[in-house]
């Protein structure tokens, strides 16, 4: 570890407040050079938004900062840019239909003699980044055609380009595959030894231990501390970050012994190639846990299923009747409900309030002849979200306005707004905190324990082990494995995953 | 009063409001000829055909698409009932008619934006093309005036205190007001317009929405060809050219995004009636139609900066 303690980025109480919600209060922090500094807390704590004040797209209503002791203060983006901050977004900024390398010099092209652009240039330098980052692809292919953890390389790369004081990542691992996440960590150790400072923000905190030095801890838009990283442990920083103690609950229960049938798929195939010839069963009140690598077909699979993609083949059969799912309609009128992969995309509806987008799956619930009866939505909405403890409690709100974590819980209130038979989960814990994850976990138990049936489909292994009462695992379309949930282990998952 | 102020919405609709009042005042103290109830019935009347087609674009907006081709729609159904009356048909049928085929004019549209995944935009820009052809080649290019007068004393006929177009228009209007504010379709429009995606994974049809709101352009549109033809006495071939932009001009002065997933039939109320008061002011006024045609071009880009700009 590198103890050089010369303050490079200092902030003093910074704060920021969105219409009536206080995003920021006060909060401080500092970064010194050569340190890896992560910046930890729950979703909604306020460290996108306080990333966001230090890299010039938010102003601060109050507040001070330092950089190299010189105060500042940074109107755009760019500004920061040019004093040497740079932040690679936790959501992907590129143009999709634009090679890697003109997306990594976007907006700093090189220029050649004629005042043309110089492709070669800019793919030989971007090129010889992507190696050193062990990448696999070259920079002259269309970004679009890169799988989402590629994307996010690039993204990484993009910002190595530049010349930099300070780097912060937002949750640069959610979507990269172990392999990638090593060559990440070997890049972020590389440049701590040059001297730059990096923010890091994930939200596994295994992941903190590995490469950080120091954390700060925010809880709900306040600065609780910041620590030396070898001088604390996981459990103390969990609890410094929701406040209370969390153990290590295990979510499994004795098996209730008769295994009922619920939904059977033989012999599925989607278009494309994504899946092909699955076959299997789900149990009544039962959690089957989906488990491959990225792009091992899981998501078309469900996708199939619930009809929001067609099947090229196969048959699909509830409590032992064949039923045809043509789209998601069919699927929710069968009981059957889907929370998608994508929130952003797929899960909800930015500009709506949130009642309104947890009524959307079944208005006709509250249709009173033929208007819709708005007190009664607002009543029953309200339930719901109060029952999830969605954050703020205020439903007129548009969706687009919470945190990741309470838009998560705004997709799961719509899903069992529907009162489904079968849910499927797909990703439901991607990029949110410990503390919501640990509802959904107890959320989903509830929903087994009262009889539902679960398919949950996670790239988080742990998170897989810990609540499948069975596990399938899949590998380039094909189901490769079963293992009852119960004794399997992440090495037995993955010697599946990847391919027996 | 407070958390009234504080809905965005709600300060843009007195935002405009007050713009119209302020476009009267204006228009008050320069001519006297402008403030009484004659001119004022005036301005209605002639902002009834574009408020017609603009209810319909306001839909159509809201679900993130775009309709070129409601100009051609109104000439062309305008001339089938034209046609159909001339040939003897009595006006309330052959207005029954007009009105079912200009619904399956807009779904057209519809089928191919919603079953084919093309770019409203284009798949209108299309029909606005194909339509005015139709229209041209079943009228050979010539107005058909045959069944004027019928036409004329069935719809002067209708007219009570308040001339009919004006009634015809605002009751268009408040049923769409309704249908958006509480109706599931209504909901399902902003729903479609600000998540398409999303939308139907919750178990929607969106595309049977996409459909439904194009046919319901065509069909609002044909209602202003219903008026039009009323006014006018004859079916014009060239009718309707250049309604489409009036129309998308009032949807955006009244806080329609074409983003998708917002606006309202209040604002597109007032935005016709914005677009309207500046013609006929100016024209009162003896100003050149040149600047007329100026003026609301400056107005639309005002109310777009607004927008940007309240919205953040």
């Amino acid at each position: 570890m590198n103890t050089v303690n010369e303050t490079i980025l200092k902030m003093e109480n910074i704060s920021k407040r969105f219409g009536s919600v206080q995003a920021l209060e006060n909060v401080q922090f500092e970064l010194k050079k050569g340190e890896v500094h992560a910046l930890i807390g729950e979703n909604g704590a306020g460290k996108s938004t306080f990333l966001n004040i230090m890299s010039g797209t938010y102003k601060p209503d109050a507040g001070n900062m330092y950089l190299n002791g010189k105060q500042v203060q940074f109107k755009t983006p760019l500004a920061a840019k040019e004093q040497g901050i740079v932040k690679v977004h936790q959501e992907l900024q590129l143009i999709p239909e634009i090679t890697v390398a003109q997306n990594m010099f976007l907006g700093n092209e090189i220029i050649g003699k004629f005042g043309t652009i110089n492709f070669k240039e800019m793919e030989k330098r971007a090129d010889a980044m992507l190696e050193k980052m062990y990448a696999g692809f070259h920079s002259n292919v269309i970004t679009k055609t890169l799988s989402t953890a590629q994307q996010q390389m690039v993204e990484i790369a993009k910002a190595l380009l530049h010349d930099f004081n300070v780097l912060a990542l937002d949750e640069p691992t959610a979507s990269l595959t172990n392999k990638e996440i090593d060559e990440l960590f070997k890049i972020v150790k590389e440049l701590r030894n040059q001297g730059k400072s990096i923010i890091y923000i994930s939200h596994r905190l295994d992941e903190l231990f590995e490469i950080c030095d120091r954390a700060t801890v925010f809880r709900d838009g306040k600065y609780i501390d910041t620590v030396n990283v070898n001088e604390i442990d996981k459990p103390q920083l969990v609890k410094m970050m929701v406040g209370r103690d969390i153990g290590n609950e295990n979510y499994h229960i004795e098996s209730t012994g008769k295994k009922e049938p619920i939904l059977e798929v033989k012999n599925l195939s989607g278009n494309n190639n994504r899946f092909n010839n699955i076959s299997f069963t789900l149990n009544k009140g039962e959690i089957l846990g989906l488990a491959g690598l990225v792009g091992a077909g899981r998501t078309e699979l469900v996708r199939g299923i619930f009809g929001a993609d067609k099947l090229k083949e196969g048959k699909i059969y509830l409590e032992g009747k064949e039923v045809t799912i043509q789209c998601p309609k069919d699927a929710i009128d069968q009981g059957i409900m889907l929370i998608p992969e994508d929130r952003k995309l797929q899960g909800f509806v930015p500009g709506l309030t949130n009642t309104a987008n947890v009524a959307l799956s079944n208005l006709d619930r509250y249709k009173k002849y033929v208007v819709l009866n708005f007190s009664d939505m607002n009543r029953q909405v309200k339930t719901l979200t109060d029952q999830l403890d969605v954050h703020p409690t205020d439903n007129n709100l548009q969706t687009k306005q919470l945190s990741g974590g309470n838009q998560q819980k705004i997709v799961v209130a719509k899903a069992l707004n529907v009162e489904p038979n079968i849910l499927i989960l797909d990703e439901p814990t991607r990029g949110i905190d410990v503390n919501a994850k640990h509802e959904i976990y107890e959320l989903i138990r509830r929903l087994a324990n009262a009889g539902k049936s679960i398919i949950l489909i996670s790239s988080e292994l742990p998170e897989v082990l810990k609540l499948s009462d069975r596990i399938l695992v899949m590998y380039e379309g094909k189901m490769t494995g079963e293992l009852n949930g119960q004794e399997a282990t992440e090495n037995e998952i993955m010697r599946f995953a990847v391919g027996g | 009063m407070k958390k009234l102020l504080k809905n965005p919405n709600i300060t843009r609709k007195i935002g405009i409001i007050a713009s119209l009042l302020v476009l009267m005042v204006v228009f008050t103290a320069l001519t006297n000829k402008f403030f009484s109830v004659s001119n004022f019935l005036n301005i209605l009347q002639q902002a009834a055909i574009n408020l017609c087609v603009a209810v319909g674009m306001t839909f159509v907006i809201i679900t993130g698409g775009i309709d070129l081709s409601v100009g051609s729609v109104m000439a062309l159904s305008g001339m089938i009932m034209a046609m159909l009356m001339e040939a003897g048909v009595s006006p309330v049928l052959a207005v029954l008619i007009g009105l079912f085929a200009g619904a399956a004019f807009g779904a057209v549209n519809g089928l191919m934006i919603a079953k084919l995944s093309l770019q409203p935009f284009l798949v209108t820009l299309g029909t606005m093309s194909a339509y005015r052809g139709i229209t041209l080649i079943i009228s050979n290019g010539l107005p058909v005036r045959g069944f004027s007068t019928s036409y004329v004393n069935f719809m002067n006929s209708l007219n009570g205190i308040i001339p009919f177009p004006i009634v015809l228009s605002l009751i268009l209007a408040l049923i769409a007001l309704v249908v958006l504010r509480y109706f599931k379709f209504g909901q399902y429009l902003f729903a479609v317009g600000g998540n398409e995606e999303a939308t139907r994974l919750s178990g929607i049809n969106t595309a049977k929405i996409k459909i439904l709101t194009y046919a319901l352009s065509g069909f609002t549109s044909t209602l202003a060809a219903v008026i039009f033809l009323g006014r006018l006495g004859a079916a014009d071939p060239q009718a309707g050219n250049g309604y489409e932009m009036n129309a998308i001009a009032a949807a955006a002065i009244g806080g329609a995004s074409l983003a998708g997933g917002k606006g309202s039939i209040v604002g597109t109320i007032i935005g016709c009636l914005i677009l309207q008061t500046l013609n006929n002011g100016l024209t009162l006024l003896n100003v050149q139609s040149f600047y007329q045609t100026f003026a609301i071009g400056i107005i639309v880009l005002i109310a777009t900066i607004i927008d940007r700009y309240s919205s953040k």
